[in-house]
């Protein structure tokens, strides 16, 4: 087991774990920091591919093909994604918050089971 | 040393990551939120990525959690049974959970995954001239889809929405 693997498999556990949060919760908010979850964990393994993805087209997959010998990317691309998508989460994560306070202003209480409206 | 501390960091991160999906009052989850985005931020800086794992430690672990925090002191939403197991619903939420952990485990099993960085991997001179030459459009991007959100969130908590609701219990 090398240490990307570390990263990578905790990235996978995380997303499991925050899309089963997703699933068996009812308090939106609670749904919204497992999507935190979620996202956090990609992040983690865009860093890790970042960080250790082999860039030796010797050491690649065979089903991989390449349409360049320059096509592997530079070293600080996923680190770049990584700070794009917190930059988005931080976004989804204020809007979202406003929704649910809006909705608690009107219905004086959050449970996602009874939020029926837009159900045709 | 390093792998033993990522290893540390990693089960940290999974025990407070199941503390976020299964607390009872959503204080709790909130701050196991803040427990797991901080040991990701250590796994950031054990990687040397270390502009990521700053920002991780401001934008997430600062910014984010403190409007967590203050969205669940204005709800203050009441403890959450979470009842029986045996609950089909619940029972199916868990087996696709544990599906989709299993098959993405597998899928990332087969990454070829070296040690090959540079150096001065991680380097925010080289980072700066990513972000800023080839990714400036993307990085200009967010800033629109920033202020789009800033538009958003003014407007949802604008008062005078109240009144185009049908029926709202109280209008003080």
């Amino acid at each position: 087991m090398t240490e990307g693997m570390i990263t990578l498999g905790l990235s996978a556990v995380l997303f499991a774990i925050g899309s089963v949060g997703v699933a068996i919760r009812r308090n939106p908010l609670i749904m919204f920091m497992c999507i935190e979850l979620m996202l956090n964990s990609a992040n983690l393994a865009l860093a890790t591919f970042s960080r250790y993805y082999s860039r030796v087209p010797e050491t690649l997959p065979d089903s991989i093909e390449l349409a360049s010998s320059t096509d592997l990317g530079s070293a600080t691309d996923g680190a770049v994604f990584v700070f794009l998508v917190m930059t988005i989460a931080a976004a989804e994560a204020v809007v979202g918050l406003a929704i649910i306070i809006a909705i608690f202003r009107t219905h004086k209480q959050v449970d996602a089971d009874e939020l029926a409206e837009l159900k045709g | 040393m390093i792998f033993a501390a990522k290893c540390v960091m990693a089960l940290l991160a999974v025990v407070s990551a199941f503390g976020v999906a299964l607390s009872r009052q959503a204080v709790h989850s909130a701050l196991f939120l803040t427990c797991n985005l901080l040991c990701v931020a250590v796994l950031y800086l054990l990687m040397s990525l270390h502009f990521l794992g700053a920002a991780q430690l401001l934008v997430y672990a600062g910014a984010i959690m403190v409007v967590f925090l203050f969205a669940v002191t204005v709800l203050a939403p009441e403890d959450e049974l979470l009842g029986k197991w045996n609950d089909p619903q619940r029972l199916a939420g868990v087996a696709v959970g544990a599906v989709l952990g299993a098959f993405l485990l597998l899928a990332n099993s087969t990454a070829p995954l070296l040690d090959l960085s540079s150096p001065d991997f991680g380097s925010l001179k080289q980072f700066a001239s990513e972000l800023f030459g080839k990714y400036v459009f993307p990085f200009e991007g967010t800033a629109f889809v920033l202020l789009v959100a800033l538009v958003g969130v003014v407007l949802l908590g604008h008062r005078r929405l109240r009144d185009l609701d049908r029926g709202g219990p109280s209008r003080d």
